[in-house]
């Protein structure tokens, strides 16, 4: 996949709506398709956090790894979200696993690249950081009703 | 949404024969039931979202909602969950055995207002039962409607209820079907579908917000969340109706017992408006 093409993906994808073609274009610097298959690791907790990935085809769970019971998925990230923020903060380490749970494409963004963009545009910064938000504030929402067990009890 | 009229004799319960028995999880079963004798309901058959009163002989009545209408020979559908003796009870029953029904009772989702416009069908556990008849309407006269989508979620892999209808309406082709559980439940299960809650499927539903209608049933923590992330995809509350559980007791508004502050569930309902019953089930009940 060409350059122009990797920036449109990007730019195509809900997490840069609303920002200009030239901020597109500063945090699509150096970014790269992931393509893959089932069962394929894309990262692992503890290892860094080099990049952003926009998922733009497919699922990919989070896991949590638990010596003897091993992998356990407990949310996907289907097109059209986010797929982690460690990037984002220090100390840029995965806090949890991600493999893809059907054939996926991403779009990997460089962690150091869109950091550098923020730092130098404070107004980039803050749509980035309202983005990340608001992907964090739907999972940590859709973490809170998993953990009601909603459909667990009386419900007829 | 008209007040439902009480049917005929709406307080002497109809002898039904369990016909067929289907295990759909742990704890969930679909009966088939079919009238013993002539049918008093006349014009009384039910509708989509509506209900019955449902008896099993020595351990109570409860209300049930149709799962599927009426088929050869007045037939119905109850999908029941066993949370409590008389559903225990009814879940449990075998070919041959008899149980007691009143209704239907209530309103019934307003196809209608769907006509020419987007479907969009979401559900939670078995809220899927109640719906199970509209997505059933909508597919028998699918050139009436636009897209439609059916966004489901369940506890974990297996407890999803109508697994066989969900892939026959996914094979169709003219609806989209998407699946999503809160949780494994078997670390080893090979699920291969979406972890998370249902509202988080809305994104990926192609639909036109400002000519979709919504039909939304599941507990009312995930309906509430449902007309919130409609409302975030650009739904109009106007446009969305839901299925509201009370208990339900007699049926014809006049106990009281499914009183949901101005609303009597049983006859205004369970269908109701969105817009109306939202500011309701916010009032913080003890």
């Amino acid at each position: 996949m060409t350059e122009p093409e990797i920036r449109d993906l990007v730019a195509g994808h809900p997490f840069t709506s609303g920002l200009s073609p030239a901020e597109v274009d500063a945090i699509a610097e150096g970014a790269r398709v992931v393509d893959l298959l089932p069962g394929e690791a894309l990262f692992r907790e503890g290892r860094p956090a080099t990049h952003a990935y926009l998922v733009t085809h497919g699922h990919v769970g989070i896991e949590v790894h638990h010596p003897g019971r091993g992998s356990i998925a407990v949310s996907t990230v289907g097109a059209g979200e986010l797929l982690g923020w460690s990037w984002l903060l220090p100390p840029h380490a995965w806090h949890f696993d991600a493999t893809a749970r059907s054939i996926a494409r991403l779009v990997a963004l460089d962690a150091t690249t869109v950091r550098a963009a923020c730092d130098h545009d404070p107004a980039l910064d803050r749509r980035v950081a309202r983005q990340v938000m608001r992907t964090m504030t739907a999972r940590l929402e859709a973490a809170r009703h998993q953990l009601l067990d909603l459909y667990g009890h009386g419900h007829r | 949404m008209a007040i439902a009229e009480p049917t005929v004799a709406p307080l002497v319960p109809q002898l039904l024969e369990v016909r067929a028995h289907r295990r759909e999880t742990a704890d969930t079963a679909t009966l088939t039931l079919a009238p013993t004798g002539p049918t008093a309901l006349g014009d009384a058959a039910p509708r989509p979202g509506q209900f019955a009163m449902l008896a099993a002989f020595g351990a109570g009545e409860v209300p049930i909602s149709y799962s599927a209408m009426a088929g050869h020979g007045g037939a119905v559908e109850h999908t029941v969950r066993s949370v409590g003796a008389a559903t225990a009870a009814l879940a449990a029953a075998r070919p041959g055995d008899l149980v007691a029904s009143r209704g239907p009772f209530g309103t019934g989702w307003d196809l209608d207002a769907a006509t020419g416009r987007d479907v969009v069908v979401v559900a939670g556990g078995i809220g899927l039962a109640p719906l199970r008849g509209v997505v059933d309407a909508v597919l028998a006269d699918r050139d009436r409607y636009g897209s439609v989508n059916v966004l489901v979620g369940a506890r974990t892999p297996d407890d999803l209820c109508f697994a066989e209808h969900l892939r026959g309406w996914s094979a169709r082709g003219d609806v989209e079907v998407a699946i999503t559980v809160d949780r494994l439940g078997d670390p080893a299960s090979r699920w291969p579908g979406a972890i998370g809650v249902v509202t988080g499927l809305l994104d990926g539903a192609c639909f036109d917000p400002d000519a979709a209608t919504a039909f939304v049933c599941g507990p009312e923590v995930m309906m509430r969340a449902t007309v919130r992330a409609l409302g975030v995809q650009g739904v109009d509350v106007a446009d969305v109706q839901v299925s509201v559980e009370r208990s339900m007791t007699c049926g014809v508004g006049h106990c009281g017992h499914c009183q949901l502050g101005p609303v009597l569930v049983c006859r205004e309902g369970p269908v109701l408006p969105a817009a109306r019953v939202l500011p309701l089930l916010e009032v913080r009940e003890r």
